[in-house]
């Protein structure tokens, strides 16, 4: 698969502080990628000095081939961007910014006219697109900022914290469009708020104080992730001996029983539960309630984050 | 070099966010205003001071475009001059500057397509106070023409884009509106008074608002005009040129 994005010993200091450290990351063609970390973390930088408005102190960064330095713009035309906050020209119609956006690019009428029309009606504005952006809401602007993204027909779009100033509604119905994205151009996002990223990324990377903690594809990352959770209900007694039987075991991470329910990490599942089973047709034990629970992306981010704390 | 869709929509602001209807009022209603109390100086001293005589040469259409001058120097370019400086300083303070930047638009696209937007706001606000000055005066003197006017004219305008490219510099060299707004009035306080100096109005950027009066005093040289001309337009450049050195190494 194509590289979209290559990013090699990406280094940028403000004072003392390293906003980020020796950053290394590739963006597949056609992925929708997360950028996760907290906040400070360096996310919003990278995403500037990928865009070529900040300027790196050390590395590379290459975009479908393009070498980005910094104050040229042979690579604006493969790139779609949306800052953390963007700043419309108020006194602009939707329809009138994005016309605006696309006479940047040189877009001829015949071509622009239809592709607006359709960005419109995909970020669900066409009935809001001749009234003033001053008058949108902030989740109105987060879309028609997804759309500006979109006028040149670019080969990525970097969306940077697209929903973390808005309400579950309009986090809802962004992360939608974005998700509607798939497979037509590479997304390169960054956020925080977990849940998303683990519904429609195909990628993502972790980073804490510019540094990159884990990088893999979402399945990878859960599949590596470790522990899992086992939690059991017994019916007819016998948790006791069961629970002394199950801290005997080396698969066994953590333990903890109470009453008749019995909750364990374990860190090989397939063998856990395995001997789990013949264990408990063996004693004639009779479960009531026998559930594996995955750890989500924000017990993994969190992991990840406090083992480099 | 010029970026038109950019310099485009810089023209449809001024005019949607009334920027440009303001000034040209503004520029208009001094210059009327110019003519008349030229005109009606004496009758306005006459009855403010009604106990004491005081005789005072008749007005001359030289009165009326003094006092064009004088408002056009002063109040309408320091409105102007504040308008202007925000015109940076506001885009990165909303972030509107990032949509625009990273896209097919170079920071020299950026800067000097509001450079000249800003040269074509104050060159029609300035166009149009001339021909309603020019028009004033000559109804109420008989006549609107003078030896000079033309060169007044001229060097009054390079002023006026000397302080756009002021106004840029300032914008870009501060975070806010506010400040950009104080640096450029401190510049125009500063360059004016300057020219209190003995001779050096002619090498004085903003030596025009001294050197119109000269000429009509009959008291300037060419040579003084044309020395001032090319000052101002080097000091143009030099500005240009610095505003855009800093801002091409500013990180946004």
């Amino acid at each position: 698969m194509k590289t979209a994005v290559t990013i090699r010993g990406l280094v940028k200091t403000f004072g003392d502080i390293r906003a980020v450290d020796h950053l290394d990351l590739d963006v597949p063609e056609g992925s929708i990628y997360g950028f996760l970390g907290p906040n400070g973390s360096g996310k919003t930088t990278t995403l500037k000095m990928l865009v070529g408005m900040t300027q790196p102190d050390a590395g590379t960064i290459e975009i479908f081939g393009h070498e980005v330095t910094y104050g040229t713009g042979a690579f604006r035309e493969d790139i779609g961007f949306l800052p953390d906050v963007p700043g419309f020209y108020d006194w602009m119609t939707a329809r009138e910014f994005l016309q605006f956006c696309g006479s940047l690019y040189h877009i001829g009428h015949s071509v622009l006219r239809p592709r607006i029309e359709d960005l419109l009606d995909m970020v669900g504005l066409t009935k809001s697109a001749n009234k003033r952006v001053g008058g949108f809401s902030r989740g109105m602007k987060q879309r028609l900022g997804i759309a500006q993204a979109l006028v040149n027909d670019p080969k990525i779009i970097l969306l940077d914290e697209p929903v973390s100033a808005l309400d579950p509604i309009g986090r809802k119905e962004v992360m939608e469009i974005i998700g509607k994205l798939a497979g037509k151009v590479t997304v390169f996002f960054s956020t925080h708020i977990l849940a998303d990223v683990e519904r429609i990324c195909d990628r993502v990377i972790i980073i804490k104080d510019g540094k990159a903690l884990l990088e893999d594809s979402i399945d990878n990352i859960h599949a590596r992730s470790g522990a899992r959770t086992i939690e059991m209900e017994i019916d007819n007694g016998g948790s006791a001996t069961f629970g002394a039987w199950l801290e005997a075991r080396p698969w066994v991470e953590s333990l903890v029983v109470e009453s008749r329910r019995i909750q364990l990490k374990v860190g090989d599942l397939a063998i856990a539960r395995s001997e789990i089973l013949r264990h408990v047709a063996e004693q004639e034990l009779l479960l009531k309630k026998f559930v594996i629970a995955e750890p989500t992306l924000e017990d993994i981010f969190i992991k990840a984050v406090n083992a480099h704390a | 070099m010029l970026n038109v869709s950019f310099l485009n929509k810089e023209i449809r602001e001024s005019v949607r966010t009334s920027r440009l209807p303001i000034l040209l009022a503004l520029f208009v209603f001094f210059a009327i205003l110019s003519s008349l109390t030229a005109r009606y100086m004496n009758e306005i001293l006459s009855l403010v001071s009604a106990d004491i005589v005081i005789t005072f040469p008749d007005p001359t259409l030289k009165d009326a475009w003094m006092q064009f001058f004088k408002n056009t120097g002063s109040l309408c370019l320091i409105v102007y001059l504040i308008m202007m400086t925000g015109t940076v300083a506001q885009e990165k303070a909303k972030g509107s500057i990032l949509l625009v930047l990273t896209k097919r638009v170079s920071r020299f696209n950026f800067l000097f397509s509001k450079f000249i937007g800003g040269v074509l706001q104050f060159t029609i606000s300035y166009a149009a106070s001339i021909l309603v000055s020019g028009l004033y005066t000559q109804i109420l003197f008989n006549g609107f023409a003078y030896d000079g006017l033309g060169m007044s004219l001229v060097l009054f305008w390079l002023m006026g884009v000397f302080f756009t490219a002021i106004a840029i510099f300032a914008s870009v060299i501060s975070k806010t509106s506010t400040t950009a707004a104080l640096l450029g009035f401190a510049a125009y306080a500063i360059l004016s008074i300057l020219n209190a100096i003995q001779g050096f109005a002619p090498f004085n950027p903003a030596g025009a608002s001294a050197l119109v009066n000269e000429i009509l005093l009959g008291s300037s040289t060419t040579e003084n005009n044309v020395i001032c001309l090319v000052a101002t337009a080097l000091a143009t450049l030099i500005m240009l040129s610095i505003g855009y050195g800093v801002f091409r190494k500013q990180e946004i």
